[in-house]
């Protein structure tokens, strides 16, 4: 798609090996590249891109509910900080989804190997950094209790 | 028949997982928008529109993907849902960095 490069997000977490490639998807029209794949595979690189929505508003209404819905930790600005991350985490997933369904279908079109994603390494990063800070917040909060 | 992998299943299945992808995002939007509108209660201005166009564009993509054809959703369609959850997600941004 024409202007496909406009999204920062994406193009910094799925730089790393097809460099080389980016620039020929962004400028394509898609269904003029290569061949109509079997369609199974277009649906699954369709619902892939749905769990990654899905995954961006899971951790968006986890990031709200932090903030909204939990009594405070005893621990000053402990939710925001979950929070903000979460939904910040939610962002960028969210911002680069499109980007990442492209680069996979521009693939199947092409038969070639899908490209390397570097965003469930930085959710699972993610995900663990918040659950530490949680663990740690509920400890701290239990000892300043007791 | 294995031998030949477009006969490895039935060809409508794949159709409905993808069908059932659509209602299950679908929920989440609803369900995301719902939660920043709770989020916005009380303050007031227009915190409370990024949350009513969520529920609003839930709906909307209810209606689309009841009435999806039998092939793949248009590119169209999927860089607007990621464009508008993104928004929905730097909405809540704002909303959290501003209560903070």
């Amino acid at each position: 798609m024409p202007g496909g490069h406009g999204v920062p997000l994406s193009s910094d977490l799925s730089r790393s090996d097809s460099g080389k490639s980016e620039g020929v998807v962004a400028r394509s029209r898609l269904d003029k590249v290569g061949h109509d794949p079997d369609y199974r595979f277009s649906f699954a690189n369709e619902r892939t891109f749905l769990a990654w929505i899905r995954t961006a508003l899971a951790l968006d209404a986890a990031g709200l509910a932090v903030v909204q819905l939990l009594p405070p930790f005893g621990v000053p600005y402990v939710r925001e900080l979950i929070g903000v991350g979460c939904v910040a985490l939610a962002a960028a997933v969210a911002g680069s989804s499109y980007r990442r369904w492209e680069r996979n279908e521009h693939a199947l079109r092409t038969d070639a190997p899908l490209p390397h994603n570097a965003l469930p390494r930085l959710l699972g990063a993610g995900v663990a950094a918040a659950s530490i800070v949680t663990l740690l917040a509920l400890l701290l909060a239990n000892r300043a209790g007791a | 028949m294995p031998e030949d992998p477009r006969h490895d299943e039935v060809p409508g299945l794949a159709g409905e997982r993808t069908s059932l992808a659509w209602t299950r995002t679908v929920l989440a939007v609803i369900v995301a928008g719902a939660l920043l509108l709770r989020s916005a209660a009380g303050l007031g201005g227009y915190w409370e529109l990024p949350g009513a166009l969520a529920i609003a564009g839930g709906l909307v993509l209810l209606a689309i993907s009841l009435r999806r054809g039998p092939g793949p959703a248009s590119p169209v369609l999927l860089r607007a849902i990621g464009i508008g959850v993104t928004l929905l997600c730097l909405a809540s941004l704002t909303l959290t960095l501003a209560e903070a």
